[in-house]
């Protein structure tokens, strides 16, 4: 109790500091001398995960809501704007602030003169983030979703002297700002039917009413925004462009929080807002979202094996795993959604890892070029270490706690009546996973052939070129010019070395702590409890508040014996596909399958006008589906 | 009256993603981009408007002074304008950046220089 009484004042702050900061950051970087900057960049990163750690602690019993001003509800109607924290919303909040301080560390030595604007624009896209993750209000979370949005564009054009990041931060800011906009118009609906823009108020409201055609599109437009943020299929086009030339610290806060701040909008939604309706079918819903997810998981997974581009190739990865994420959440029950939080935390530190180990190696080899890299490993052993670990545990190493999640997820789908759901996810991630442990095989192991590149038609979506490779440092450009053949380039500094590795080390701890999955279970009960929310939010005084709302969901043994060993089957299977994508033997094999999904390369062709269409597309499909679900 | 603002909405939001998905131009794209944005802002304050209701400035009133529009959906449309005018300043940005690099302002063009 006291605990939350003090942390109440954390909840505001764990905004304020970083946006505080970042306005310092912006303003007296020039009178800072270099170390003074990126010190306080990430001291202010850490102290804001600090805060969202203790709200997570404090907010595991019930939500924590802070009104703005202490405009508190009256007779039941919300008037102020609040902060509703819940431990799956502070867990998010601090994942962002993990990665954040590890790529502001990262940056000390990977741009040659870190701005203090780069460092402003990743405290402003942290208190985005948490803003996000916090916030109770509808327009709250669009101010957040956009302060979020605006950043990343900017920090995807970081590089604007290269046309590759230029195309990818033109392509990133249309379609994200398009989703943008019909967030708002949902946003507008919701307030033209229920008079509110607090979700607790607006989802009693809405409280066994029948979705009209004002609320089907409200749904249609909220959800296909996020969706576009969550970079599902077919929302998705923007995102190897933005993630394959993005600044590498830049990739690690999307690959890890962004996108994934997309789904837990549209579960933040669903559960407060839309579930309540009568006449709304929760089995069609699931169908919906499943097949969403479903999609992603495999598309995402094909193309990152057709890709040689290792940051293209890596932003497939993370679709593919956004889409397995959604069939968490999209089983609509609190297994589900434990699952799929353990595993965007697992995941999330390793595709961040992942990102970081590749920017080693361009730091140091001047490419990111899959086949251009080949047999240069040498003197890179660690990062070697780093991207194979990364990739396993992508694949659900046990026991770090991305096995956890998997095992979770699995369990929800078999509750559900899915068993056949663990193969989808079992194929999409051994594919991603494989992919990944092809180029470090190549990479550092010198397998596979040298006069690939021309003739492979699975280079077709790959641009794979050295222009793509613009140097983030003149120290790539130095590495490029002199040419030395091998041996002894230039020591990798340890701000660079040690960030992945602490990022995995971080996945290993959490998935040994016990009762993790417990902790999520309840996390994500807490967090699909509407009547609980309600009540915490709109009740008089949050002080008399029943305790409840902890349940605890079993996690048998039995199964976890199980998951385990599917775990491993999973992590030998990448390494077979890896090994297959390799072999000379099965070059026929391959050609036939790369054949095959060539018009799926194809429509990835990189071309703002496409991928609006196919927006506009999606949008449509969505009103359909929600009309069908809802109605 | 209200169904010459939906229909503005409705027309504006498509006219400017049908600008957005066939423009040749980035400066075109983004003011498309623009019209796009501007569908939101009408909805909103439509949504927000009472026939006959007077500007929500609560201060030296009359005695009766009637409806009033809703202050909160004006409250909204004010931050997307703002929101609209940062992403529009961004994009024209990197649009100058692309005319330096590529000496074309064809959104396609930067496709072809990465192959």
């Amino acid at each position: 109790m006291d605990l939350g009484v003090s942390a109440s004042a954390l909840v505001p702050a764990s905004i304020a500091v970083p946006l505080a900061g970042a306005a310092l950051m912006a303003g007296f970087s020039r009178l800072m001398p270099r170390w003074a900057r990126d010190l306080s960049a990430i001291a202010i990163a850490l102290a804001t995960t600090t805060m969202t750690l203790i709200l997570m602690a404090a907010s595991a019993g019930r939500p924590m809501i802070y009104w703005f001003s202490g405009w508190r509800p009256s007779a039941g109607m919300a008037i102020g704007i609040d902060y509703a924290v819940g431990p799956l919303g502070a867990g998010m909040a601090s994942l962002a602030g993990v990665l954040a301080s590890a790529a502001l560390v990262y940056c000390w030595r990977y741009f040659d003169s870190a701005r203090g604007r780069h460092h402003a624009l990743v405290l402003i896209f942290l208190a985005g983030s948490v803003d996000f993750c916090l916030t109770g209000d509808l327009f709250n979370l669009f101010v957040a979703l956009e302060l979020v949005a605006v950043t990343a564009f900017a920090l995807t054009g970081y590089n604007a002297g290269y046309p590759a990041p230029l195309q990818g931060a033109i392509n990133f800011a249309v379609t994200n700002s398009l989703g943008g906009m019909t967030v708002l118009m949902g946003v507008g609906f919701l307030y033209a039917r229920t008079g509110s823009l607090n979700l607790a108020q607006i989802g009693q409201a809405l409280t066994g009413r029948h979705a009209d055609g004002l609320v089907v599109a409200a749904f249609a437009l909220l959800t296909g925004g996020f969706l576009v943020k969550a970079a599902i299929v077919p929302f998705h086009f923007w995102l190897p462009d933005a993630y394959g030339s993005a600044p590498i610290p830049v990739c690690v806060l999307f690959a890890g929080v962004m996108s994934e701040l997309g789904l837990f909008a549209v579960m933040r939604l669903w559960v407060t807002v839309f579930s309540g309706l009568a006449g709304g079918s929760g089995p069609r819903m699931r169908a919906v979202l499943l097949g969403f997810g479903i999609l992603t998981a495999v598309v995402g997974a094909v193309m990152a094996l057709a890709q040689l581009h290792l940051k293209r190739m890596l932003a497939f990865v993370t679709m593919s795993h956004l889409g397995i994420y959604l069939i968490g959440v999209g089983l609509l029950t609190p297994l589900g959604l434990a699952g799929a939080s353990l595993l965007v935390i697992g995941d999330g530190l390793a595709k961040s890892a992942l990102f970081l180990g590749v920017g080693v190696v361009q730091h140091q080899r001047a490419s990111v070029s899959e086949t251009k890299l080949r047999g240069r490993g040498r003197g890179l052993a660690v990062t070697g270490g780093t991207l194979v670990l990364g990739a396993l545990v992508l694949a659900d190493l046990p026991p770090f706690v991305s096995s956890a999640g998997h095992a979770l997820l699995v369990d929800a789908a078999d509750q559900a009546g899915l068993p056949w759901m663990e193969t989808v996810i079992a194929l999409s991630v051994i594919a991603a996973s494989g992919a990944v442990l092809r180029a470090a095989a190549r990479i550092w192991l010198g397998w596979g052939d040298t006069e690939i590149s021309r003739t492979d038609p699975g280079t077709a979506d790959d641009p794979g070129e050295e222009a793509e490779d613009r140097a983030d440092t003149p120290v790539a450009e130095r590495a490029q010019g002199s040419q030395e053949p091998s041996g002894q380039q230039r020591r990798v500094p340890l701000t660079m070395m040690l960030p992945p590795l602490a990022l995995l080390a971080i996945g290993l701890g959490l998935g040994l702590t016990s009762g993790i999955a417990d902790h999520a279970a309840a996390a994500a009960a807490a967090f699909s409890d509407r009547a609980a929310y309600a009540m915490a939010v709109l009740g008089t005084h949050s002080g008399s508040m029943p305790p409840g709302g902890r349940i605890v969901v079993p996690v048998s043994p039995v199964a976890s014996a199980g998951g385990v060993l599917t775990d491993l089957g999973q992590v030998l299977a990448a390494l077979c596909v890896a090994g297959i994508a390799l072999d000379r033997r099965a070059l026929r094999f391959r050609r036939a399958l790369a054949v095959g999904t060539g018009w799926l390369r194809r429509l990835h062709s990189g071309l703002v006008g496409d991928q609006v269409t196919w927006l506009a597309a999606g949008l449509a499909l969505l009103a359909a589906l929600g009309e069908w679900a809802l109605h | 009256m209200s169904a010459l603002a939906y229909g503005v909405v409705a027309w504006l939001f498509v006219i400017g993603i049908y600008g957005v998905v066939t423009s040749r131009n980035l400066i075109h794209l983004v003011v498309c981009l623009s019209v796009a944005q501007s569908a939101t802002d009408i909805l909103l304050l439509e949504i927000g408007y009472r026939s006959g209701g007077h500007a929500p400035v609560f201060v030296s009133l009359p005695a009766h002074p009637g409806p009033a529009v809703d202050a909160v959906m004006q409250a909204l449309a004010l931050t997307d304008v703002v929101v609209g005018a940062a992403v529009t300043a961004l994009l024209l940005a990197l649009a100058v950046q692309v005319h330096k690099r590529a000496g074309t302002l064809d959104p396609d063009a930067l496709r072809a220089t990465r192959d």
